[in-house]
């Protein structure tokens, strides 16, 4: 929608820009954004107008303000992870994903917060604080809270954004950017999507690149995209997706751009709803929403059917040990010699980079790396190592199965609750913390495939709950349809969100919360 | 079984990182017995899976050059350097053994 006001000229490239960084202003306290590149999204912004004027925009993107996790290198733009070690880091070069968005026309506001290096799902761990949840600033939690006293302190029970691309999803729920990068290793997309309220993509792995993006685990890593709909995640998509010789790990069939069918008929698609999915823990709200969205789609003539992933309740822990072995292995980069942190000691090479470590990560970045050189010593590497690298492929071949037996697409929760308030996530650490949350997405991650939140509806507390979707290897198009026709039966509803404004009311909020 | 103080001590050369306190430890405690739960599967016969992309061939491209010149914005990011070197303290001495070493494991 906003692309089309772009065209006609309703709002300007340089105006919508200036909404969005006056957003972000206002809302500040939620802490999305980590750095805000103002100057330069503002110049952007006035070259998009410039080719609008000629009436040559680059494309749907063009003009259209857009978020980056600070897990991507950015050129000329402070890039930390959140962590000391990168504090001041000016990335030389534009990751290939910020690169095509750029070369598209978008205009990048800034870079958003997360857990430090995308360790976490509560975006609660990053140097810069917690990321606060948009919607605990709405009219619809508010009006379910519990009155409190007066002496109370509203601030105190925000909610989480959930994580690690917290910060994105958190700047595409409050309306400051129309679509944001995150990173997906363990559900990093699909989690805090499903707690903001807005759409979560995590696109096959190979099919978009990772050049760029700080690695965490190699073998699972992809970039994520969030948008307020599923059509713009669409757009998105293809734009981004793709070979890229710099990344080898993308393949290199042709990409073929798509528009999204609008379906009306899911009779020709079989949903499986994996058994597994149903886990301890999980809230009888989240239950019964994903039991009237299969009913939904029985109703509309689809073949729902009952299947099971047998080794699903594995997953969590053979994420477990293969991502704390490759984060040993990618962090060792951080040694303070070419970039980021160097301490001042300098007795030897090793008790500075030690040093220099120490400094620098905090003690989830520190524990992963010691578990993980933990399980690749020689005396362990066997047992656990090669052994989760197993069960990696049992998990693998229980997809396969479903899929091979005429499976279109999986029907899942994405999380376990609605988001929790901060203070009572804080109450247990990282690592248990991680292994609850990333339960229901973390399969896909370790599968390789497509997998998309859908916002789906309010808990009681008024807090969005989504559902996923999961797809077969490179059937973007499929999972997209789907999920943009089960979007369209349950509208979602718009955040209201009750923010002080810092210009005095002289323009009405932007209704359309879409671009495409 | 608890992981002995040689171990850990080894863990802390190998990674370069230190455990800082006992919560550290108590960490990595934690880590193994949950990682534990893997032995429950049964994996006789199935081969290790590296990537999800195993079935495609890995390509290559032409050896020839198609990017650098860079030296000067790498330096950038660099606090030491000369000309265009990185700096680094003399190199071949080993991390201090446990004893000598200002670690929280010297406790133990």
């Amino acid at each position: 929608q906003v692309s089309a006001a772009l065209k006609e000229g309703r709002v300007t490239p340089t105006e919508l820009c200036q909404r969005c960084l006056s957003l972000i202003k206002s809302t500040k306290f939620l802490n999305a954004y980590i750095t805000v590149a103002g100057e330069t999204a503002l110049k952007q912004a006035e070259e998009s107008e410039k080719r609008y004027r000629r009436g040559q925009p680059l494309g749907v993107l063009d003009g259209i303000p857009i978020a980056v996790k600070d897990n991507f290198n950015t050129a000329g733009i402070e890039t930390t992870c959140a962590s000391n070690m990168l504090k001041g880091y000016i990335s030389p070069y534009n990751a290939t994903v910020v690169q095509k968005l750029l070369d598209q026309g978008a205009v990048l506001l800034g870079k958003t917060n997360l857990d430090e290096f995308a360790m976490g799902s509560g975006s609660t761990d990053g140097v810069f604080g917690p990321v606060r949840n948009p919607w605990s600033y709405s009219r619809q939690y508010k009006e379910k809270s519990v009155p409190k006293s007066h002496s109370e302190d509203e601030e105190s029970d925000w909610v989480i954004t959930g994580g690690s691309s917290g910060g994105s999803a958190a700047a595409v729920s409050s309306f400051t950017c129309f679509a944001a990068l995150g990173s997906d290793t363990g559900g990093s997309t699909r989690n805090p999507a499903a707690h903001c309220g807005v759409v979560g993509l995590k696109p096959t792995y190979g099919l978009i690149s990772r050049h760029g993006l700080i690695p965490l685990v190699n073998s699972m890593d992809v970039p994520g995209i969030l948008t307020r709909c599923v059509d713009d995640a669409a757009v998105v998509l293809g734009s981004l997706a793709g070979h890229d010789p710099k990344d080898s790990t993308t393949i290199q069939d042709n990409f073929k751009t798509f528009e999204l069918p609008n379906l009306t008929d899911v009779s020709k698609f079989s949903i499986g709803i994996p058994k597994e999915y149903h886990a301890p823990g999980l809230s009888s709200e989240i239950l019964s929403l994903w039991s009237k969205a299969a009913d939904l789609f029985k109703n509309a003539g689809a073949k729902v059917i009952e299947v099971s992933l047998p080794h699903t309740r594995y997953s969590i822990v053979c994420y477990h040990v293969l991502c704390t072995a490759e984060v040993a292995s990618n962090m060792a980069r951080f040694d303070g010699l070419e970039y980021g942190h160097r301490s001042d000691m300098n007795k030897s090479t090793e008790s500075m980079y030690a040093a220099t470590r120490r400094e620098g990560f905090n003690d989830v970045v520190r524990g992963r790396i010691l578990s993980g050189n933990y399980f690749l010593l020689k005396q362990n590497y066997e047992n656990y190592f090669i052994k989760a690298q197993k069960v990696r492929r049992l998990i693998a071949n229980d997809f396969v199965k479903v899929f091979g037996s005429g499976v279109d697409i999986l029907l899942t929760p994405t999380t376990l609750s609605d988001a929790v308030p901060y203070v009572e996530f804080i109450k247990e650490d990282n690592r248990t913390r991680s292994a609850q949350d990333d339960i229901l997405t973390q399969a896909a991650n370790m599968a390789g495939l497509p997998a998309i939140n859908v916002p789906t509806g309010l808990s009681e507390r008024g807090l969005p709950v989504g559902l996923q979707f999961i797809g077969q290897s490179f059937q973007e198009k499929q999972l997209l349809t789907v999920a943009k026709w089960f979007e369209k039966q349950v509208k979602f509803p718009m955040i209201q969100l009750e923010v002080k404004r810092h210009d005095h009311g002289a323009f009405q909020h932007q209704k359309s919360a879409s671009f495409s | 079984q608890k992981v002995t103080v040689e171990v850990l001590d080894h863990l802390e050369h190998l990674a370069l990182v230190d455990f800082r306190d006992a919560e550290g430890v108590e960490r990595l405690q934690k880590a193994i017995q949950f990682a534990d739960q893997l032995h429950e599967v049964n994996t006789d016969g199935v081969e290790p899976m590296d990537s999800v992309l195993e079935d495609r061939c890995l390509y290559l491209r032409e050896d020839d050059v198609t990017e650098g010149n860079c030296t000067n914005e790498l330096l950038k990011n660099a606090r030491e350097k000369v000309e265009e070197y990185f700096v680094a303290p003399p190199g071949n001495i080993p991390l201090p053994k446990l004893e000598e070493r200002e670690t929280f494991l010297q406790g133990s």
